[in-house]
């Protein structure tokens, strides 16, 4: 571990030019450039160490910090990444210039921001890595996240969504632009506003929130165990339910295409506001649960499918309330293929709902049927 | 291991005679020795002044072998209650006489491996046979009374003639035909593995067992109780027309033949996941048809060109969607006819190949697969006009 601290003592202001590095605050320059094991400081001291510098190749160092003596600029070449296996302090009024790469945080690290904005692309990686945001951070570029991450404390602002990794910890996202891709898991509170686009995305055990901005959900978002959405903003394309557990609805949740719960997925849906989907699909193949909220309307446009268990394993729709009823409204002239027990479900919105073989207990507008002669008669 | 020959002149004819016993280790010698055991070989051979004279089993005994040769031409009997237990083979093939005080009480009892020499001849009472072992029977044994085998055994060789009750309490496999030709009661808790021609008054309750084999029924009747259920196991052929069976639960997966109609006045059942192919010339009627797979998607063959009939109900309901049972014909083209009658329920979802219901109302089928078909439908949604709210 060495010190590196600019003074930019060469003819040139590149990073790779030994001649810009001193070993000490201010001091003479040395003979060498900063690596992985350098600890590089923009303190301002010296004839020249306030003055523009320019990260002009992919390099690796051990941390970052800028002090309130540094307040000139320092670009970081198209191209290049500074990779930072340490801690990062960048909360003076110093510039960034930055194109298309930026920075990347490899090992568990502080960062210190203060509200302070990088302009850029950010990756945080390295597996099992903790990064504690000391204060909110705002990267106007994509937020990248690979390995399995945490992040804690505050928040991380950013201006694009890669989720090559899962995402944990008490930190939280708020995502203002871009493109939200990938399929891995975000597992902390993420909030988007602004023109977002929302490709193939997976989230879990959080909240979910948007409640304003132009979002365009064009792919599949997956959920993972219990987890909260607030998302009247966004129409979802389709949206599959993965993991076991309550999905709190806390503002309309609109699907255009399908909702799906997978096989197995026992589903209790919570929170104040029901959905409007196109087709709710139930893929369960034995006898599990899916759970409405008794008073809550939950509303299917074109048609509801939960036909993969049989007699033997029934799975049931039901209230989770021991008399009162869920409101499910299976619009005209939506299809019903359903083949399960139905419980304590007010359909008296819409058509019939018609279980075939299913037990129906405690509902209105619910029909079980088991050969089809006798009612088609 | 002795040689025990009757020579009669005891206290008394039985063979239990004492103080003075009726038997002689050599024949027609006159040196009395004790009465058999079950480590002697027990002969009637007429030998001696006295040998060809009339015997009574007053008290149970064993022995054994038991052997009558043509010299012995008088009568054994056996009294009311007694059982003769033989330990080996048994030899009764000549013309000597038989009596019993009971027909419906086992008076003969075999234990061991043994071989059966009848040749036909006709024992009067009951037969009981015991031990995990085989039975060889040279040439056919009738039995007038009743029959009964306990333990797996195997019984090679002739026929069985059972003219009283038949009961088989263990597994039952071998090469002999059982003939069922007098009066009496069917009865297999046991898995019964042999051939069976019924060919008298028969009846049969309570549940049975049968696997490979043909149950033919020859002539007379059956008469299946109510509540009676034949749990069968392939490869079983029937040919029992106009039995009317109760219920028949197809347990195993195979091939089950019909060579006559095979009717069912309540249930025959293809049980939980088991592929059945029907072959033969024959089909059945059943009031109810049922298949409980639960969990693998089994096949049900038909025989193509057969007819096949249900009068009461189709059930076919457990099978996951993912995983649904499939009716289909034996025939890479032509169709099996499957009827199900005007006024029958059916609760089915399942694939259908090349199967003609065209005689019969729609069999619909929820969800399922359906190729090459007449009269049969696949739906998942009902027709809504007329249920409240509905469009």
């Amino acid at each position: 571990m060495a010190n590196f601290f600019w003074i930019h003592g060469a003819g040139n202001a590149n990073w790779n030019t030994s001649g810009n590095w001193s070993a000490t605050s201010g001091g003479s320059s040395n003979a060498s450039t900063p690596s992985a094991t350098s600890d590089v400081t923009f303190d301002g001291a010296g004839a020249n160490g306030n003055t523009a510098s320019t990260m002009n190749v992919n390099l690796t160092i051990l941390s970052l910090t800028f002090t309130t003596g540094y307040t000139s600029t320092l670009t970081i070449s198209n191209l290049s990444t500074l990779s930072i296996a340490g801690n990062f302090t960048d909360q003076t009024t110093h510039a960034w210039t930055v194109s298309s790469t930026g920075l990347s945080f490899t090992a568990t690290c502080a960062i210190t921001c203060n509200g302070k904005t990088f302009p850029g692309p950010v990756s945080l990686s390295g597996s099992a890595t903790t990064k504690t945001i000391t204060t909110d951070w705002t990267v106007t570029g994509t937020l990248t996240i690979a390995g399995a991450v945490s992040i804690n404390t505050s928040k991380i602002t950013c201006g694009g969504l890669t989720a090559n990794g899962t995402l944990d910890g008490t930190g939280s996202l708020a995502l203002t632009g871009g493109i939200w891709n990938g399929g891995s898991a975000m597992r902390v509170n993420l909030t988007i506003t602004g023109t977002v686009s929302i490709t193939t995305a997976f989230f879990s055990t959080a909240t979910l929130t948007c409640t304003s901005g132009t979002v365009t959900a064009s792919g599949t978002l997956t959920i993972a165990g219990a987890s909260t959405l607030d998302t009247s903003a966004i129409s979802w394309n389709n949206i599959v339910i993965s993991v076991s557990g309550t999905l709190t609805i806390n503002s309309m949740l609109t699907v255009t295409g399908t909702m799906t719960i997978n096989t197995a997925i026992a589903t209790v849906f919570a929170g104040t506001t029901g959905f409007n989907v196109a087709t709710l699909t139930c893929s369960h193949t034995l006898a599990t649960t899916v759970t409405f909220k008794n008073g809550i309307t939950y509303t299917i446009t074109t048609a509801l499918n939960a036909f993969q268990s049989r007699n033997s394993a029934f799975m049931t729709l039901a209230s989770d309330d021991a008399t009162l009823k869920a409101i499910l409204t299976l619009q005209n002239p939506s299809s019903c293929n359903v083949c399960a027990n139905i419980n304590r479900l007010d359909c008296s919105g819409g058509r019939t709902l018609t279980t075939w073989n299913g037990v129906v207990t405690g509902c209105t507008n619910v029909v079980s049927f088991t050969d089809y002669n006798s009612i088609a008669a | 291991m002795a040689s025990r020959f009757w020579i009669a002149g005891g206290t008394n004819s039985n063979w239990n005679a004492s103080p003075t016993s009726n038997w002689c280790a050599t024949s027609g010698g006159t040196t009395r020795v004790a009465v058999p055991t079950i480590s002697d070989d027990v002969t009637f051979d007429g030998a001696g002044t006295n040998g060809n004279t009339a015997s009574v089993v007053s008290a149970a005994i064993s022995v054994l072998s038991l052997t009558f040769t043509s010299g012995y031409t008088s009568t054994i009997t056996i009294n009311s209650g007694i059982t003769l237990s033989i330990a080996g083979n048994f030899t009764d093939q000549t013309t000597h006489g038989w009596a019993v005080g009971s027909v419906t009480s086992s008076a003969i009892t075999i234990t061991t491996t043994s071989t059966i020499t009848s040749n036909g001849k006709t024992f009067p009472g009951s037969v009981t046979f015991n031990g995990v072992v085989t039975h060889t029977l040279t040439g056919d044994w009738t039995i007038a009374g009743n029959v009964t085998c306990n333990s797996v055994k195997v019984l090679n060789g002739g026929n069985l003639y059972c003219g009283g009750n038949w009961s088989n309490g263990g597994s039952t496999t071998g090469t002999s035909k059982l003939i069922m030709n007098g009066a009496g009661s069917f009865s297999t808790p046991g898995v019964l593995n042999i051939n069976v021609d019924f060919n008298g008054t028969i009846t049969a309750s309570g549940t049975q067992n049968y696997g490979t084999g043909t149950m033919t029924l020859v002539g007379g009747t059956v008469t299946v109780a109510s509540g009676c259920t034949f749990n069968i196991t392939p490869a079983c052929t029937f040919n029992m027309s106009p039995t009317v069976f109760y219920n028949i639960q197809l347990a195993a997966s195979g091939t089950y033949t019909i060579n006559s109609l095979l009717s069912v006045s309540n249930t025959l059942t293809c049980s939980g996941n088991v592929n059945v192919t029907f072959a033969g010339t024959a089909g059945f009627s059943a009031n109810i048809f049922q298949d409980t797979t639960t969990a693998v998607g089994a096949t049900i063959t038909f025989k193509n060109g057969v007819t096949y009939t249900i009068t009461g109900a189709f059930n076919s309901n457990l099978a996951p969607n993912a995983t649904l049972p499939t009716y289909t014909s034996d025939d890479a083209t032509l169709k099996a006819i499957l009827t199900l009658n005007f006024g029958a329920t059916c609760n089915v979802s399942a694939k259908f190949t090349r199967i003609d219901a065209s005689a019969g109302r729609p069999i619909r089928s929820y969800n399922g697969t359906i190729t090459s078909c007449n009269n049969i439908v696949s739906f998942h949604d009902l027709p809504t006009a007329g249920l409240a709210n509905a469009a």
